[in-house]
């Protein structure tokens, strides 16, 4: 066997199997940035500074650098900057330093957060801009579109490295679920997972439905298919279609767990949505694009960053201050029926986005159904 | 021998195909490689410090628990289940609704507890007793802060009562003696 004999196909891999149009990676561009804003929301690191002392225990890294915990200041600036560096991204402008920027310090604000125990699962996420970054997807929509010498160039890989890094991120908890007895026949672990959930108050929609299913079938069934499809994503990377329909039962997966066990991923909802084929949205005859192409201006910009910067000042929001982020998700903390019913509606709207997307037809189609007769009558 | 060890690698590797690609693709490819690495290292240093770690401490842990006249075998599987299930009592209650960061408070307080446990039956004392003792005090003064009616012995069996009524239809006392899915719940 010859390693290098599989090279041609891993460089075609890389570099053609996830292909997309910068007109269409603009459009997602801007999708990203609202949905970051509203939806999973900016973190919220300065209530981290609320804690005492005592309890600043950082793992390995950046943390461990600094005895105790930064001041609320630190935090803060550590925000106000995630909501400029995002803005940017919004408008286009610089987009391959400010992913990175967003990344860098998003690792940062994480590294604080996390020093008080408890280790969330948004690392994928997090990398996701630093990836990006070199994607060009900041070349239409954008201000950096319109300015000749912007150094960012279209590469289709980063789109088969965040494959890549998805699939991996979800082999790895599948393994652990492996190892840890998942599969055996005795122990139905997605009960206990339930009931364990349950007992921590996520009773919300149909979570008090399941816990009297005592059929330990119906157990072992939902293990091993949450094994079967952590572990199996990363096979399915080879090949685009088979990707986005793995990408499909993913959303359906995460549908059911909001629905029994009131667990929602929010921010990975938006990562899946970037292999969708968002090219069938661009259509340069549009208002949409138009409006864009004339709001996308440093001027407008910086106008927008110093109205989001006073809002910040001079309207300190309690809600937000006490929130993780500032997703519309948080903005009740403690209403658990609000935030399931919100979760509900969110990975309901993103599965049926993500179906509506995946079958309607290309623009050049339509078009082509549009021009048929003339075309017919021309010949 | 290593000669011919290394014109086998050569061999299997073939570098010359790889050569032909442009600087950039073999700069790409490399950076995947890099990448690939980087995910599985931290993956496996992270299995080392959350499994194999407490693997070497738990059977103490157990041990210790087991021998101690004082705590029965029921108050080690709550025990357990209090030190390994992070929003097992306080992390979605109402009275923590609006405290800030309550989740770290709940992690915090389990790694604490956990670690006081083994301590404690051990008889030795260090720094994270003293924060056990300081971290208490604060749990206690934020619940009654926010409650003015129940302290923290109140509320945990208030929660441990609801895992006892479980207990009863045999459905957590599977799962907390289940060796397997507790070391997953680490």
């Amino acid at each position: 066997m010859k390693i290098a004999t599989y090279l041609p196909a891993i460089n075609r891999w890389i570099h053609h199997e996830y292909t997309f149009t910068i007109e269409g990676a603009g459009i997602f561009r801007i999708v990203y940035v609202l949905y970051c804003f509203f939806i999973s929301g900016i973190p919220n690191f300065s209530r981290a500074s609320y804690n005492p002392d005592f309890m600043y225990n950082p793992s390995v890294g950046l943390g461990s650098l600094i005895r105790s915990i930064p001041s609320y200041g630190f935090l803060e600036s550590l925000e106000i900057i995630l909501w400029i560096l995002h803005l940017n991204l919004l408008f286009g402008y610089k987009t391959k330093w400010v992913c990175l920027g967003i990344t860098f310090f998003m690792i940062i604000g994480r590294t604080f957060i996390y020093a008080f125990g408890f280790i969330d699962h948004y690392i994928v996420a997090d990398v996701f801009p630093a990836i990006m970054a070199f994607s060009g997807w900041g070349l239409a929509y954008s201000i950096d579109g319109k300015n000749s010498k912007a150094d960012d160039e279209k590469n289709n890989w980063p789109m088969a490295m965040i494959a890549l890094t998805l699939g991996f991120a979800m082999f790895t908890t599948g393994i652990l679920k492996v190892i840890g007895g998942w599969l055996y026949l005795n122990t139905p672990a997605a009960y206990g997972h339930m009931l364990y959930h349950y007992l921590s108050y996520h009773t919300m929609l149909l979570a008090h439905s399941l816990l009297a299913m005592k059929w330990p079938w119906f157990w072992e069934l939902a293990d091993y298919v949450t094994v079967f499809l952590e572990l199996g994503l990363i096979f399915t990377i080879g090949h685009r279609k088979w990707f986005l329909q793995a990408l499909f039962l993913f959303l359906l997966f995460h549908l059911f767990n909001i629905l029994f066990l009131n667990i929602a991923f929010l921010i990975h909802y938006i990562i899946y949505l970037a292999y969708l084929p968002w090219d069938k949205y661009h259509n340069s005859d549009s208002r949409f694009y138009r409006w864009c192409h004339l709001i996308t201006t440093k001027r407008n910009l910086f106008v927008t960053i110093c109205l989001v910067l006073l809002y910040k000042l001079f309207y300190f929001n309690p809600v937000f201050s006490s929130s993780k982020t500032t997703s519309i998700v948080a903005i009740f903390p403690g209403n658990d029926t609000y935030i399931a019913w919100m979760n509900l509606l969110i990975v309901i709207c993103t599965l049926i986005f993500f179906m509506f997307t995946l079958y309607l037809k290309p623009p050049s189609d339509r078009l082509h159904i549009k021009i048929k007769p003339e075309q017919q009558a021309l010949s | 021998m290593e000669g011919q060890g290394l014109i086998n690698l050569r061999r299997i590797l073939n570098f010359r195909i790889f050569l032909m690609y442009s600087t950039k693709e073999k700069s790409i490819f490399l950076v995947f490689i890099g990448w690939i690495l980087f995910m599985v290292s931290t993956f496996l240093y992270s299995k080392i410090v959350k499994e194999v770690y407490p693997a070497l401490v738990m059977p103490t842990f157990k041990g210790v628990l087991l021998k101690n006249d004082k705590i029965t075998i029921s108050e080690f599987k709550i025990n357990i289940y209090f030190a390994n299930h992070d929003s097992m009592i306080v992390e979605r209650d109402y009275i923590f609704d609006q405290l800030h960061g309550r989740e770290y408070i709940v992690y915090n307080y389990n790694y604490l507890l956990t670690k006081a446990i083994v301590e404690d039956a051990t008889n030795s004392s260090n720094e994270d007793q003293i924060k056990l003792k300081q971290f208490k005090q604060y749990f206690i003064q934020k619940i009654q802060s926010k409650t003015g009616r129940m302290d923290a012995t109140q509320l945990i069996l208030f929660k441990y009562k609801k895992v006892f009524d479980l207990e009863q239809n045999a459905f957590i006392s599977k799962i907390c003696s289940n060796k397997r899915v507790f070391e997953l719940s680490l």
